[in-house]
């Protein structure tokens, strides 16, 4: 699970592009292969998302969102927050996580 | 459970909706954030920004980063403000004041900037190194230098420390908002330069931390008189 910050809500597509093309750019068609990253979640309004990976390949999915700092010509920060083994655990987390946002609104 | 120090956050990322950073800082799970100053600031003026870290269950750390070009210099700030802030930073313009930084007790940090390939950290340095070599992560992504070539140089550092047994720390050098990372993110980036998981993730908890904790207990514990010797305080 990862959230996002930013002045303008990038679209799911746009999202899942710059992730490719950012871990293409680090670490190769191969490194792409081996990730497979899958964006499985979307929320724009919370900023969040799910993005799906190989477990074995946690770590290179981390480092490639450090450098994952523009989509489409706005400037972006994504950090991931959570990390699991199951969707439904991180769906749990990500209603969670909206509803604090709306109380504290 | 693990305790996540950001020891280098820029004061300008305060500047624009400081709360905002603050709650950003907390939700990433981070305890310590380490504020950096220039030389000619007092450390009194972060004073709004650790009431606002502290509402937040954050914990200020006071840093400022030296940048001197020579050794004479350099010898000159740390005599003057070693004993003002809770962590001394050494930004590595020549190799001349590297060597001399990483030797002196006084300092904390000594950093480098990824785009000179002339200025590193060698295993001449690495040999007398009193201190911890950081890595500031955003000085890596937003390079303008070819990232291949950052990515083999940073390698060869984290080698050369790692060998030598010098604490590596890696920090966010976050001048915005938008710069600051997860712990575990740029623990990560640790493990991309070759440093083993368990390692990685000391660089942005268990060593840095420990580096605030011990120079707190030595400014608390102990006053340094005029002549050297160190004396309990009170």
């Amino acid at each position: 699970m990862a959230e996002f910050d930013t002045s303008s809500a990038p679209t799911t597509h746009d999202l899942a592009s710059t992730l490719k093309d950012t871990v293409r750019d680090i670490f190769g068609e191969l490194g792409l292969a081996r990730l497979e990253p899958r964006i499985v979640h979307y929320n724009p309004e919370g900023k969040i998302m799910i993005i799906r990976c190989r477990r074995d390949s946690l770590e290179t999915l981390r480092a490639a969102l450090l450098f994952l700092a523009q989509i489409e010509r706005s400037q972006v920060n994504v950090y991931s927050l959570k990390t699991s083994g199951t969707l439904k655990k991180l769906k749990a987390e990500v209603n969670l996580y909206a509803e604090r946002t709306r109380v504290k609104q | 459970m693990r305790r996540y120090a950001d020891l280098h956050v820029y004061r300008e990322t305060f500047n624009t909706d400081a709360p905002r950073v603050a709650a950003t800082l907390k939700r990433l799970d981070f305890d310590y954030v380490g504020i950096t100053l220039h030389a000619g600031h007092d450390p009194t003026i972060l004073s709004a920004q650790k009431k606002l870290l502290e509402a937040h269950g954050l914990d200020l750390v006071s840093r400022v980063d030296l940048q001197p070009r020579t050794r004479a210099e350099l010898l000159g700030l740390l005599r003057r403000l070693r004993r003002r802030f809770e962590l001394v930073a050494v930004h590595c313009l020549s190799n001349e004041t590297a060597l001399t930084a990483s030797r002196d007790k006084r300092v904390d940090l000594v950093y480098f900037t990824p785009s000179d390939m002339r200025i590193r950290f060698r295993t001449a340095v690495a040999h007398i190194c009193n201190c911890a070599l950081e890595i500031n992560v955003n000085d890596v992504v937003r390079a303008q230098h070819p990232l291949h070539s950052i990515l083999n140089r940073l390698t060869g550092e984290v080698a050369v420390a790692s060998a030598n047994k010098i604490p590596i720390i890696i920090s966010s050098g976050a001048r915005t908002h938008l710069q600051v990372k997860a712990p575990r993110d740029m623990a990560s980036l640790a493990t991309l330069l070759g440093a083993k998981p368990e390692e990685s993730l000391n660089m942005v908890s268990g060593h840095a931390t420990a580096l605030v904790t011990g120079n707190r207990r030595k400014l608390q514990e102990h006053v340094m008189l005029e002549s050297g010797e160190v004396a309990e305080k009170g």
